[in-house]
């Protein structure tokens, strides 16, 4: 009786409860469905000014911003998921700290080859902003497939499957970092780091090549492709 | 083998005339107006011709991607929009709405159906 009772409560007072499991929402997020995400980005803000869409936005309630995200000038969003997939146990003051170093590390790095160069072309193909250097390394470094190994009939196969944008992020920020930590002993993380950059952005280095190499498994796996469950 | 024969009865067809059928009142041999929820079979394999181009065309450029750039963005827009098709029926099917033309059925579709029209 009781249990019906509250059932019938439940039902009556959620009106969520269909719509959220039809509309394919988290239904236990703290957020309903009617929250739209929050724009933190200064020039985006601009831009929803400009155009006139502040008016959709006027009377929706809005998700809080993530606490790593600022709209501060030096703020980058690629940077900070950098930072926290660098980030071991919480530590990310010292993430920070790292990136900072690295992104002045490539800069003095990029300094030396611009006094080392001798013709003028090559002094003007160098790139000294070290945030372009590291969305190009990036960017250099997103694989366009992934392998998944699927089992018929006993046997394993290594089969290609299309891969999402964040995935292909998440791939080559973890390339990145292992290439920067497979480096020598006495090399310190920064110097490591920033060379690995400069050259994920040249289209060179293990990063890139650990990339080229996933390519060429699944092209020869290209047969198996037909495994793939849509 | 007589004492087995009387135990057994239902069991072992031999003994035919012991075989008795009773329809059930409560089952009448009638199709119901439902289906369960089964399990889909292997559906196919999506954007493959673009995959093999794609592929093709690396090969001949020893994987650089800059030439295939072309190939490389017809793929992955097939692939999203293959997904986001994907997303779309599967929302539709949670929802039991039925878009006319539509050759395959999920079990709520089907349920809606019959609902509809019941035997």
């Amino acid at each position: 009786m009781l249990n019906s009772f509250s059932n019938l409560i439940f039902k009556t007072l959620n009106p969520l409860s269909s719509a959220a499991r039809s509309a394919n929402v988290r239904c236990m997020s703290r957020y309903g469905p009617q929250f739209i995400d929050p724009v933190v980005d200064p020039q985006e803000q601009k831009k929803i000014r400009e155009t006139g869409d502040l008016q959709t936005y006027l009377f929706r309630p809005i998700k809080s911003a993530p606490g790593n995200y600022t709209c501060s000038h030096y703020f980058d969003p690629e940077v900070a998921k950098f930072t926290n997939i660098l980030m071991s146990g919480g530590r990310k003051a010292l993430c920070r700290e790292l990136m900072d170093k690295t992104f002045e590390q490539i800069k003095r790095n990029q300094i030396e080859r611009f006094n080392k160069a001798e013709t003028d072309e090559e002094r003007n193909a160098i790139i000294f902003d070290p945030l372009i250097i590291f969305h190009k390394a990036i960017e250099n470094t997103k694989p366009i497939m992934k392998l998944l190994k699927i089992k018929r009939g006993g046997q394993t196969y290594q089969v290609p499957y299309p891969i999402t944008e964040n995935e292909k992020r998440f791939r080559a920020i973890k390339w990145l970092i292992e290439a920067g930590n497979d480096k020598p002993n006495p090399i310190h993380f920064p110097q490591r780091m920033a060379i690995e950059f400069i050259d994920a952005a040249n289209n060179k280095g293990s990063a890139v090549k650990r990339k080229t190499e996933l390519h060429r498994q699944c092209e020869a796996n290209r047969a198996y492709a037909h495994y793939r469950w849509a | 083998m007589v004492l087995q024969c009387r135990s057994y009865s239902r069991l072992y067809t031999r003994c035919e005339s012991k075989v008795k059928y009773t329809p059930l009142a409560k089952h009448p041999l009638k199709l119901a107006n439902r289906v369960g929820s089964g399990g889909k079979g292997p559906s196919q394999a999506y954007c493959l011709q673009e995959m093999f181009n794609m592929f093709s065309c690396l090969k001949k450029n020893e994987f650089s991607q800059s030439p295939c750039s072309n190939e490389i963005t017809t793929f992955q827009t097939c692939a999203e929009k293959h997904k986001a098709e994907l997303k779309k029926l599967k929302e539709d099917e949670r929802a039991g709405i039925l878009t006319p033309g539509t050759t395959k059925l999920s079990a709520n579709q089907v349920n809606l159906l019959l609902k509809r029209f019941p035997n």
